[in-house]
């Protein structure tokens, strides 16, 4: 069943992008991953103007981590102090990147970045939880990454502007932060991504935020960083498709709830193994769309 | 459709012997396409009447339309996008349909000068940065054009019945452009144009997709901060009654 999407401009077929959504969710929650970096590709991969992917993508986000925000929220695992530190980051940051992704756009160089940016990523995460599973499949998961536990944390005390997070119950400088998080927003900008992929890791290891706070901090920053980033992509780029991003949302709530049913009753380290094929897949699939001749060199779009 | 063209036509029959002081009639079947997000192509019927013997040329086009080409290019290992160039001046969609070859229906000079030819199409194109390989760009824009079935040429598209009438059908594609279409008639008789005709044909989006395109382009701030909000609200929405379900 075909729709014309009024902003792509383009048909789709409804049941695919639904599917889409559906399958997205479906790993987000077998694995708690958010997805975001998967429904970028997949709308590339249908034809929809990499720009449009990437804001629709953005406002994607919005709709399916605001329920998990409020459920944090609820239960107090918000680090608001922390949140409001990170969102000074990445709202700077995303309103960067929207005026990097326009300037590309308007250079016809923002597909090439954006299919740069997916391959370094994807295989980079990728081939990372590839790994990561095949060894907790082999049995020794006790080699495992572990916070190192001494090292890194002179030169983090001596950055200045070192603040009180009670929350968390930490002290430290509001630079690394807001860095972070500058850098987070550019990327929601660019690739149309959460970042949670990142935020946690560093807020893990690097700020070393109690795990309790990590995950509700983290879904905080990210939904109102992607609602900053969806107004400024539909205000400054007209990249955000209603349609689109509606379909994707109603699909990626209902493949969710599937997901977290289907994941209590399988075993964890199979499920990262298919996440982390799937990701390889993806970051390979759009490799090869690079390194092979295009039949028709030229392509068409309409401008404003 | 064969059925109702008939009908069409019979209608015609009648009218066109009143008709008589103006040679060519012609009438659509409907007179605009709206575009809604099930839409998936459309056909259009034009119909008419026409002194005996000659020849009929239907031209179809969308106003001239802003597009950006771009050329894959490699480098190194990789096949990527190129210089950007902006198009204007060339008509979004180009159709000529016609009962006959054209080139045994009038001189070039003729066809030209009636904007027959894909070089009249192609007359007012401007490109900015200017392309180091004009003839290559054009070619592709032929070749792409004729792909999305938004350039057509069809010399036994146009029916002639009993040399009085004739019905054409003309394929609206699914993707293409919007604006109000202009399609010409033209009744052409020993080389020459006797008579022509022109319907304006209207296609655009309607109703909520109009309206949400509409919105999206003229006011883009109001448009996001709201939809924004209500994909949040539709998250909070379902998430919280999902959780509730769930428990």
């Amino acid at each position: 069943m075909e729709i014309f999407l009024p902003i792509a401009h383009m048909d789709v077929n409804l049941l695919l992008i639904v599917f889409f959504g559906a399958i997205v969710g479906f790993l987000s929650g077998l694995v708690g991953v958010g997805g975001g970096f998967l429904i970028t590709p997949l709308l590339i991969f249908v034809g929809v103007p990499p720009l449009v992917a990437v804001g629709t993508g953005a406002a994607q986000i919005v709709g399916t981590s605001a329920g998990g925000t409020y459920a944090h929220w609820r239960l107090g695992n918000v680090d608001m102090k922390m949140g409001l530190v990170l969102l000074l980051g990445s709202w700077s940051g995303g309103a960067l990147g929207v005026q990097i992704a326009k300037a590309l756009e308007a250079g016809g160089n923002f597909g090439n970045t954006v299919t740069f940016l997916y391959v370094g990523l994807l295989g980079f995460v990728g081939f990372s939880m590839l790994l990561e599973s095949i060894n907790a499949l082999r049995g020794n998961s006790q080699a495992q990454v572990r916070p190192a536990a001494d090292q890194g944390g002179g030169w983090l005390a001596r950055l200045p502007m070192q603040v009180e997070f009670p929350v968390s119950g930490l002290r430290i400088s509001l630079v690394l932060p807001v860095a972070i998080g500058i850098g987070v927003g550019v990327l929601t900008s660019l690739m149309g991504v959460g970042g949670g992929f990142i935020m946690v890791p560093v807020m893990i290891y690097l700020l070393r935020m109690p795990t309790k706070v990590v995950v509700g901090t983290s879904l905080f920053q990210l939904l109102f960083t992607t609602t900053e980033v969806a107004i400024l992509q539909a205000g400054v780029n007209h990249a955000v498709d209603p349609l689109l991003a509606i379909i994707l949302i109603l699909g990626s709530v209902f493949g969710t709830q599937w997901g977290i049913r289907l994941g209590a009753k399988l075993p964890g380290e199979q499920l990262r193994l298919i996440l982390a094929l799937v990701v390889v897949s993806v970051a390979v699939k759009m490799l090869y769309g690079i390194l092979v001749k295009p039949d028709e060199l030229y392509s068409l779009a309409l401008t404003r | 459709m064969m059925l109702r063209a008939l009908f069409f036509l019979l209608c015609l029959a009648g009218a066109s012997v009143r008709a008589a002081d103006s040679p060519l009639v012609t009438e659509l079947n409907k007179h605009s396409v709206d575009i809604t997000a099930r839409y998936t192509g459309d056909h259009i019927l034009l119909f008419g009447a026409m002194p005996q013997g000659g020849n009929v040329v239907v031209k179809v086009t969308s106003p001239p339309e802003k597009i950006s080409i771009d050329r894959k290019e490699s480098l190194g290992p990789f096949w990527l996008s190129g210089h950007k160039h902006v198009v204007e001046g060339v008509p979004g969609v180009y159709y000529l349909l016609s009962s006959a070859p054209l080139n045994h229906l009038a001189g070039a000079d003729v066809l030209a000068r009636q904007g027959l030819t894909l070089d009249t199409v192609f007359a007012a194109m401007r490109a900015s940065p200017a392309p180091q390989h004009p003839r290559a760009m054009r070619a592709a824009i032929l070749r792409i054009k004729d792909t999305d079935k938004h350039f057509l040429m069809r010399d036994d598209a146009v029916k002639i019945v009993g040399g009085r009438l004739f019905y054409v059908n003309i394929p609206i594609p699914a993707r293409l452009p919007l604006g109000q279409y202009t399609i010409q008639t033209l009744f052409l008789k020993n080389g020459a144009v006797v008579a022509q005709e022109s319907k304006p044909l209207d296609v655009d989006e309607v109703r909520l997709e109009h309206w949400v395109s509409h919105v999206a382009e003229e006011a883009p701030w109001a448009f996001g901060s709201v939809f924004v909000a209500l994909v949040l609200a539709l998250g909070l929405g379902l998430g919280v009654f999902l959780n509730r379900s769930r428990a």
